[in-house]
């Protein structure tokens, strides 16, 4: 039953989601003034996300959607979105919502808008090298987009071209890990919302990592081992040399 | 003396039994306490990780032979004494061990602030841990009556 429903999110016309296969979900309120949604990276199915719950890590995007359209939504120069939902209008099935086109008699419909906006490109602010594997990137504080939040930082490090995603902490500081000793690195960074992929940033600055520092053993030594047998050979030699002068 | 003979064979087995494992606490305890020890001396070492610091521009590593865990362990079949009941001689290893490992890091202290004031790693640390190595196997024969440790008694012996 639930695998009949359809979401149709148009924006110019455009389908942006795909049949989605959702078990109902409970609203928390009769009257939803915002409704979260995780959009998947990878299918760009969309499921509504449930009160306390997060969006899968890495794979899915997070987006805020109105259940009517502000003078912003109408005036703005972006693109908008808008996503149907059905709920029930018994109170015995009220607390389900569900995404689809076209509800039922029984149903109540709500429109939710928001607009579309990919990030734009971070800006690498300053880069250094903590230690021999480890970078710290400061990035330029972001504009916020409050419909479709950063779903996560794509940091890429040059010569290698390896890419790791992740979300930098709260001062906008991003650590690169598991770089090799006494190299040259250049960094570039891409941010990834609900609605797409930013540019990638200018090329940071080169940093060069560290050597690994030599440790020495604070062990014994071979010279401890000889100094031990020395002493051992002193100490049974005289003690013979002593009885035998008895 | 065939008894001796298999207790001394014992003790490399065990030695490198010991080194098999990592110790990443013991060698955790051991660095904070040099570090801390010299600090009450007066000797600032840098803590880099776990097991490793750093003193006069140059970075030390606390490996297993360091908390002379190796030693500890590759001692027990000189010290173990059938005559004792199990329980008895737990407790007098535990004992003997505290003193050991206060023994240990008091030199691995002190050869630290030494290194620290001028004095060459040799001199410092690597022939004290010989002598400290050289007294703690004498003590282990005189303790078990394998050796005498006054002229005396060899005199007295050979008269005998």
């Amino acid at each position: 039953m639930v695998s009949l429903f359809v979401i149709s999110v148009l924006a110019g016309n455009i389908p942006l989601a795909f049949a989605i296969e959702e078990e109902p979900i409970v609203a928390t309120s009769a009257e939803i003034q915002t409704l979260k949604t995780c959009t998947s990276l990878d299918s760009k199915k969309i499921r509504i996300l449930r009160e306390g719950s997060k969006c899968h890590l890495y794979t899915e995007a997070m987006a805020i959607w109105r259940n009517s359209p502000t003078l912003e939504d109408l005036t703005s120069k972006f693109p908008a979105t808008t996503l149907q939902t059905c709920a029930g209008k018994s109170p015995a099935i009220r607390s389900y919502i569900l995404i689809r086109d076209d509800c039922k008699k029984f149903h109540d419909a709500t429109t939710w808008h928001r607009w579309l906006k990919s990030p734009s490109a971070p800006e690498i602010e300053s880069v250094e090298a903590l230690n021999e594997t480890t970078a710290l990137i400061t990035l330029k504080p972001m504009a916020e987009i409050p419909d479709a939040p950063i779903t996560f930082f794509t940091v890429t490090t040059h010569p290698d071209e390896v890419s790791t995603r992740g979300m930098p902490t709260a001062i906008n500081q991003y650590y690169v890990t598991g770089l090799n000793e006494q190299k040259t690195y250049t960094f570039t960074i891409s941010a990834t919302n609900a609605d797409g992929k930013s540019s990638e940033s200018l090329e940071s600055k080169a940093i060069t990592t560290p050597a690994i520092p030599q440790l020495i053993p604070a062990g014994p030594g071979l010279l401890s081992l000889i100094t031990a047998s020395v002493l051992l050979f002193l100490f049974f030699a005289y003690r013979r040399f002593s009885s035998a002068l008895v | 003396m065939l008894d001796i003979a298999t207790r001394l064979l014992l003790v490399a087995p065990l030695i490198f039994l010991t080194h098999a494992f990592s110790w990443s606490l013991l060698r955790d305890w051991t660095t904070t306490l040099i570090i801390q020890g010299d600090a009450l001396i007066g000797t600032h070492l840098v803590r880099l990780s776990p097991t490793s610091f750093s003193i006069r521009d140059l970075n030390f590593q606390v490996v297993v032979a360091c908390t002379s865990i190796d030693a500890l362990i590759g001692s027990l079949p000189l010290l173990y004494d059938r005559r004792k009941s199990l329980l008895k001689f737990f407790g007098f290893f535990l004992v003997y061990s505290i003193i050991v490992q206060f023994i240990n890091l008091s030199r691995l202290v002190l050869g630290f602030f030494a290194f620290d004031h001028g004095v060459s790693w040799k001199i410092a640390h690597e022939i004290p841990s010989g002598v400290f190595l050289f007294i703690w196997f004498v003590w282990l024969l005189w303790y078990r009556g394998w050796v005498s440790l006054r002229l005396q008694a060899v005199k007295h012996r050979k008269e005998i």
